[in-house]
């Protein structure tokens, strides 16, 4: 567990979210630009409608607006005021110590587990993560060490709440300040109804970061700055909802995709039955074939699995930029190689496949470490919960019941989810992720048992436990429980380490190597 | 919509199940192991030996098999002077390896060298009422010597050429032809000499009962020749004696000669009378053998007398024992280190050289000249310093009869010395060839550790309240000890009875008796081998294998002389042994057929204390 | 020669060491019985004795996998060390004991003892590997064994609930010949033989059941079919558990026993 949290400051940003609770006045945003693209006649009744998701606040020179590593889930819009945004080196005063994530999503490498033992990353079963880093979502270049200003009108956040990322850098008040935060349900509305709000956020994702994302990607890691620049231009941002098709296989290719967030499943059809391959998340990318290949169908069809942003590149504009850069040519032609013998791969083993769309289907392909019982297997001892409450001071963190699929079973130990839904709701902060690392954990100390997340977690895998204290009331006060991981043991999972048969194993869904090697 | 069966747990608990606990089993586990544990300990101290002892011991031991400190030791198991306690009550240490070795070899030396190895080792006892203690297994014998008959060296009779004169002259072939020709049956041959007994071996050759009826008609081997009276002791004056039977009318007496008509195997006025005359011929040898007699003698009369065992001492004398050891054992010490301090030739050699290097390195030019010098001389006496090699037996031999004489005389000249010279006879038989003194210092003290060690364990015993074992096992022990002791006694008296010559005898004296000596032994001698001025031992007589026994009864039951003892009937000497050798053991005595293992011919122990 | 699922070893390679310490063990035992006369507290006998009871100590220390500190290595490599171990301490044994019956009494108890511990602790090892797979391939439903009361108290409940407002013949059907089998854990041994044992009988009413009722009520015979199934399962998930549970009486108990002889044993030899 990380150091206990400074009480007072708490409470102080408690207060400051208590103030979000008053909605911003009508006369203060009919005013602004930033509602300049919606028509007229429509605008009072949009506004009208978004009011209860945005709130003006007060800020004072020097106050912190936004953490480094916080996550986002609010766009910012200066009023009035100067805001100073700051990088710190590793180990400067502006840089926070390991600061906690509230809810939302983490960054995407997971570091190794520090003081573990050799060995003990096995038991763990984390996914691959992709090579993609945080988003920037600043307008201004911003080296470490380094500091820019925004000043009013500008808007910050809104890249990181859209797409739920950690904020990168530390955002102060640099004068006092007026801030509107836009919430994300408001600012989604406004997306949805206002053609022109959208048309401003993307000219502003595209002129700050865009580049920084394709040049994160590694398919365009070594290009020039001058080919990302090109491509940037004429690159497209579009949008799907649940359920929609972006690509479908046999449709002749003609373009690439980008994911910008949310997930997007890739599958094949074989015979009558749609093959789930894999699925892409923020930062992979699907069509590199039809950049390199001509008249080559889509071999998969894509579907978003949620809202997605995409950013589309038409292939006869990339093929432009590949005239000019051979290099690009070739590693499209690697990455591709490698999909299709992930495709081979699905093919060869349908069980996975099956597992995989199963993991899909029920949600476990969110988990980075899920818990699985090999029940031919399994002698039923309790050793695993047993363990569990040896390395949690007497308290097991699941129960060895739950889902069965085949011969596994799926107890009630939470997956580790790469996307959080648990954190959303909490009031105190109690529980969170720190940056870099895997474990979602509950802090007992801040937790006030008000069963938001147990009520979140679509599995159930968070339980709260009646502590011996007793409320005013009379009744016993309750804490949020759930599996950590045992992040301070250099083993690893105890549940793992303490099955004499080997039954229990954690994995991650998208690790498709490991799911075949262990569920075939 | 169907329900359908849940896969899976149907529904969900709301809180953690308790678990039972860790330890469930394991505490049971180790309560039960306490109890067993304590159990088993409250019953040992109540005297239930159950658990310790693994099996029955054997029926001869059942007696006090209860008691187990009775064998075994705390901490050491069961120690040789806990069976010395009962089967070598006088401490003579036959059962030991060393008595073993001794035996074995001859070798003091390598006696006192060889491994102890405990009683424990091979007599292995626990394994049930119905096992013999005395059966051991074999292979134990591997550790010292070969594994199995296949590897059993040619016996030593075959193999050394130095084998003791048989001292009889023998032809089995002239024999065996007068015995066909007189009409008896081929097969029957060997057996008419060579009687075997119903349950035991060969009956050995007795002339009255297998030679007489040949050689001595009528009870007489012929007639002794006149001989000088004054040479020979008169048939009155031996009989006068007493103890011997002859009847005078046998001889002859006449013109100063005496002549015997009948000649008796053994005939005892014969055999005087050739004892005298050796006694005057050869006073040395004479007194060589009656030295070494008087030696054995001494030694076995000392056994004896220690053989009063530490089962009939009270505690009293056991302790008064127990100082007298002590004290022995400490002057054997202090003599000990007296002998490793004391300078040898060789060390004082080596500081003569020291100091010439340390003169030849200095600076004096006279000083140099000296080292020189020493150093010259310490080189020329070098060789000489040698440790002296092992003197070859016949040298130690003669030096032997040498000393015993001198004794016989030092005793003869001062008869209060007379004890004295006895101890100094019998320490005579204890050297060993090639032994230094500080070996033989610490042999005898190691003896008498040994024997402090038992006193002292038996005093430890009393003390806790063990009975002495009982007497009655001594009285083996000593009925051979006095079977020994009466056999050279015997003897003894006889070479003690031969008349001593008054003076020393001149050549022509010399030359008669000779002659007379001759003419006495004439018939003896057609036989019998002489040496020297006496006849040869029969060494036939005694048995040929020394360290094993060969029963010929079970043999006789399966096969002919003739199949070992091929080609007796050529053989002209009676040193020809006419034997094959071991090939023709191992032609039955191999894995699978008759028994190959030591024990069919060997025992480790042996029957008398050496 | 094809192993059968469930003989076939988790970890090959400890079965292959194990086997070839085994044979060790066996052509040391040759050779030295035939160079000496073997002795079990001499030489070579002595040295097995001395490594039979090292390895019980070892064995012992199996409970230790659990420690809240630092346990050392995995629970799965302590059972593998555990079991092949065991294995090999008996076959030390009995070449400490020269491979003949000890004729005392102690030697006697502690040999049968030695043979009980790993035979049960073998026959345990094959329970582990059967019952799991026999529950995993018959059954659908998984249950903790101490949640099985009260999980079959609540498919009760749910049958009441669906019977409520059912026809009379169903409901009928129900107290008569349904109710009492639902109501009522029975863990029968069966279970072990075959983990659906029963099952097609105690279903038969049910297929009868159906063509009597009207169409509405089919769906309701067949969710009652479905609870008695999932009521039968839990039956097998206990009696099944059950064993795999109390199995472990039949090992840790004698093998404190074994135990404590042991340490009389070693004692005798040191004291006499």
């Amino acid at each position: 567990m990380t150091a206990p949290p400074d009480l007072a400051q708490l409470r102080e940003r408690y207060e400051q979210r208590l103030r979000l609770m008053v909605p911003a006045e009508m006369e203060l945003l009919t005013g602004l630009s930033l509602f300049a693209g919606i028509p007229e006649k429509a605008r009072e009744k949009v506004i009208e409608k978004v009011r209860k998701y945005i709130h003006l606040c007060t800020y004072s020179r020097g106050e912190v607006i936004l953490r480094e590593g916080d996550y986002g889930d609010s766009a910012y819009y200066v009023v009035a005021g100067t805001v100073e945004v700051v990088l710190g080196r590793p180990g400067e005063p502006d840089r926070p110590p390991a600061p906690r994530v509230r809810g939302g999503a983490h960054r995407v490498r997971p570091t190794d587990r520090a003081g573990a033992r050799p060995g003990a990353e096995r038991m763990i079963g984390r996914g691959g993560g992709t090579d993609t880093v945080v988003l920037s979502a600043f307008p201004a270049e911003v080296a470490p060490g380094g500091r820019a200003l925004l000043e009013a009108g500008e808007i910050f956040g809104e890249i990181s709440a859209l797409s739920r990322y950690p904020i990168s850098a530390t955002v102060r008040a640099a004068s006092p300040l007026k801030l509107l935060q836009i919430r994300l349900p408001g600012l989604r509305m406004l997306q949805a109804s206002s053609k022109e709000f959208k048309k401003f956020l993307d000219t502003r994702y595209r002129e700050r970061t865009l580049a920084r994302h394709l040049k994160s990607v590694s398919l365009f890691e070594d290009v020039a700055a001058a080919v990302i620049e090109s491509v940037r231009e004429k690159a497209e941002l579009v949008a799907f909802e649940p359920g929609q098709i972006v690509a479908e296989e046999g449709k002749p290719a003609d373009a690439f995709y980008l994911v910008r967030g949310g997930y997007l499943k890739v599958s094949v059809t074989a015979g009558t039955a749609d093959l789930a391959v894999t699925y892409l998340r923020t930062g992979d990318f699907a069509g590199e074939a039809s950049l390199v290949l001509d008249d080559e169908p889509w071999p998969f069809t894509l579907q978003a699995l949620e809202h997605v942003e995409l950013v589309k590149l038409a292939r006869d504009d990339f093929r432009k930029i590949l005239a000019a850069h051979p290099k690009v040519e070739e590693k499209l032609w690697q990455s591709m190689v490698a999909r299709l013998k992930l495709r081979g791969a699905a093919a060869r083993h349908p069980v996975s496949s099956e597992y995989l769309q199963m993991a899909m289907d029920t949600g476990l392909i969110h988990g980075e470490s899920v818990l699985l019982i090999d029940l031919a297997t399994c002698t039923r001892c309790d050793d695993c919960v047993r363990g569990c409450a040896d390395a949690h001071a007497g308290e097991p963190r699941f129960i060895r019941e739950g889902q069965r699929y085949r011969n596994w079973l799926v107890p009630t130990a939470c997956y580790q989810c790469t996307d959080p839904v648990c954190m959303m709701d909490c009031p105190t902060g109690a529980i969170t992720r720190a940056v870099g690392t895997l474990e979602v954990q509950i802090n007992p100390a801040t937790c006030i048992g008000c069963s938001n997340c147990a009520k979140r977690c679509p599995w159930g895998n968070i339980v709260m436990v009646e502590q011996e204290e007793r409320r005013p009331d009379g009744k016993h006060v309750e804490l949020a429980s759930k599996c950590d991981l045992c992040f301070g043991r250099p083993e690893g999972p105890a549940c793992v380490q303490m099955c004499p048969h080997g039954s229990a194993q954690r994995i991650s869904f998208k690790d498709m190597e490991r799911v075949v090697e262990t569920l075939r | 919509m169907p329900r359908g069966v849940s896969w899976g747990t149907p529904g969900r608990s709301e809180s953690y199940t308790p678990l039972r606990g860790k330890w469930a089993f394991v505490l049971p586990a180790l309560v039960l192991g306490g109890a067993a544990l304590a159990g088993l300990l409250l019953l040992h101290a109540l005297g239930w030996r159950g658990s310790a002892s693994p099996g029955a011991v054997a029926s001869a031991h059942a007696a006090f098999e209860s008691r187990c400190e009775e064998c075994h030791t705390a901490r050491a198991g069961v120690v040789d002077v806990r069976c010395q306690r009962c089967h070598d009550p006088s401490g003579a240490g036959r059962l030991t390896n060393a008595a073993h070795v001794l035996v074995g070899s001859g070798d003091a030396r390598k006696a006192a060298a060889a491994p102890a190895v405990a009683c424990a080792h091979c007599h292995v006892d626990h394994r049930g009422r119905d096992r013999r203690l005395a059966e051991v297994d074999t292979r134990q014998c591997s550790a010292c010597h070969f594994r199995s008959l296949s590897s059993h060296p040619e016996f030593a009779l075959l193999r050394t050429a130095s084998l003791e004169a048989p001292g009889i002259k023998f032809s089995h072939e002239r024999h065996v032809k007068e015995f066909l020709k007189r009409g008896g049956a081929e097969k029957d041959a060997c057996l008419k000499c060579h009687e075997p007994l119903p349950r035991g071996d060969i009956e050995p050759i007795v002339f009255d009962r297998h030679c007489a009826s040949c050689h001595a008609k009528d009870g007489s081997l012929g007639l002794v020749e006149p001989v000088p009276q004054e040479d020979v002791v008169l048939p009155a004056d031996l009989l006068a004696r007493g103890g011997y039977n002859f009847r005078l009318e046998e001889f002859d007496t006449s013109r100063g000669r005496i002549a015997k008509a009948t000649l008796r195997h053994k005939d005892d006025w014969v055999l005087f009378n050739l004892r005298k005359l050796r006694r005057e011929l050869d006073p040395a040898g004479f007194a060589a053998e009656r030295g070494a007699l008087q030696s054995r003698e001494a030694q076995l009369r000392r056994r004896l007398a220690l053989a009063a065992p530490l089962a009939g001492l009270d505690l009293e004398a056991l302790r008064a024992r127990e100082q007298a050891l002590a004290a022995e054992l400490a002057g054997l010490e202090t003599r000990l280190a007296a002998q490793a301090r004391a300078f040898g030739p060789a060390s004082g050699l080596d500081r003569v050289a020291e100091i010439a290097a340390a003169a030849a390195a200095s600076a004096d030019a006279t000083a140099r000249d000296e080292g020189q010098r020493l150093e010259a001389q310490a080189q020329a006496l070098r060789p000489l310093s040698a440790p002296a090699a092992a003197l070859p037996a016949a040298d130690r031999e003669a030096r032997r009869k040498e000393l015993l004489t001198l004794l016989d005389a030092i005793e003869a000249a001062d008869p209060e010395l007379a004890p004295r010279a006895e101890d100094l006879r019998r320490r005579l038989l204890a050297l060993s060839a090639g032994e230094s003194p500080a070996e033989l210092l610490a042999r005898v003290r190691d003896q008498r550790a040994a024997e402090r060690a038992r006193v002292e364990d038996e005093i430890a015993l009393r003390a806790s309240g063990v009975q002495p074992p009982p007497m009655a096992l001594l009285a083996g022990e000593q009925r051979a000890l006095r079977d020994a002791l009466a056999a050279v006694q015997d003897r003894l008296a006889l070479l003690s009875d031969a008349p001593e010559r008054a003076g020393p005898l001149g050549d022509e004296l010399v030359r008669r008796k000779r002659e007379t000596l001759e003419v006495l032994s004439a018939a003896c001698r057609k036989c019998h081998v002489p040496a020297g001025v006496a006849l040869a031992p029969l060494s036939v007589a005694r048995p040929r294998l020394v360290r094993a026994s060969f029963a010929h009864a079970p043999h006789l039951l399966q096969a002919e002389c003739a199949r070992c003892h091929a080609g007796v009937e050529q053989s002209k000497e009676a040193a020809e042994l006419s034997f094959k050798g071991i090939a023709s053991c191992r032609e039955c005595h191999r894995p699978g057929a008759a028994r190959a293992d030591c024990q069919v011919c060997h025992r480790y122990h042996p029957r008398v204390t050496p | 020669m094809t192993v059968a699922p469930v003989l076939r070893p988790k970890v090959p390679r400890n079965l292959r060491l194990t086997a070839a310490a085994a044979l060790v063990i066996l052509v040391v035992y040759a050779g030295g019985a035939w160079l000496w006369p073997w002795s079990p507290k001499r030489g070579l006998g002595l040295a097995f004795g001395f490594a039979a009871a090292l390895a019980f100590v070892v064995e012992m220390l199996y409970p230790a996998r659990r420690p809240r500190a630092r346990p050392f290595g995995t629970a799965r490599a302590w059972l593998q060390a555990h079991v092949y171990l065991g294995v090999l301490a008996f076959l030390a044994v009995l070449v400490h004991a020269g491979l003949s019956w000890p004729r005392g009494a102690m030697g006697f108890w502690l040999l049968a003892l030695s043979a009980w511990t790993t035979t049960s602790g073998l026959v345990g090892v094959w329970l582990q590997k059967s019952i799991p797979r026999a529950m995993a391939d018959g059954l659908q439903v998984e249950a903790l064994y101490e949640r099985i009361p009260q999980l079959a108290a609540e498919l009760v409940g749910e049958a009441d609930a669906l019977v409520a407002d059912a026809s009379d013949v169903l409901e009928r059907f129900y107290r008569e010949e349904v109710r009492d089998r639902i109501a009522t854990l029975q863990p029968s041994w069966a279970y072990v033989l075959d983990v659906r044992a029963g099952r097609e009988r105690a279903l038969e009413p049910f297929r009868r059941m159906v063509t009597f009722v009207s169409a509405e009520e089919k769906g309701k015979v067949e969710d009652l079919a479905s609870l008695l199934t999932e009521k039968l399962e839990l039956e097998a998930q206990l009696r099944l558990q059950g064993v795999l549970r109390r199995w472990l009486w039949l090992h840790v108990p004698p093998a404190g026993l074994l135990i404590g002889l042991v340490v009389v044993h070693v004692f005798a030899w040191v004291w006499y």
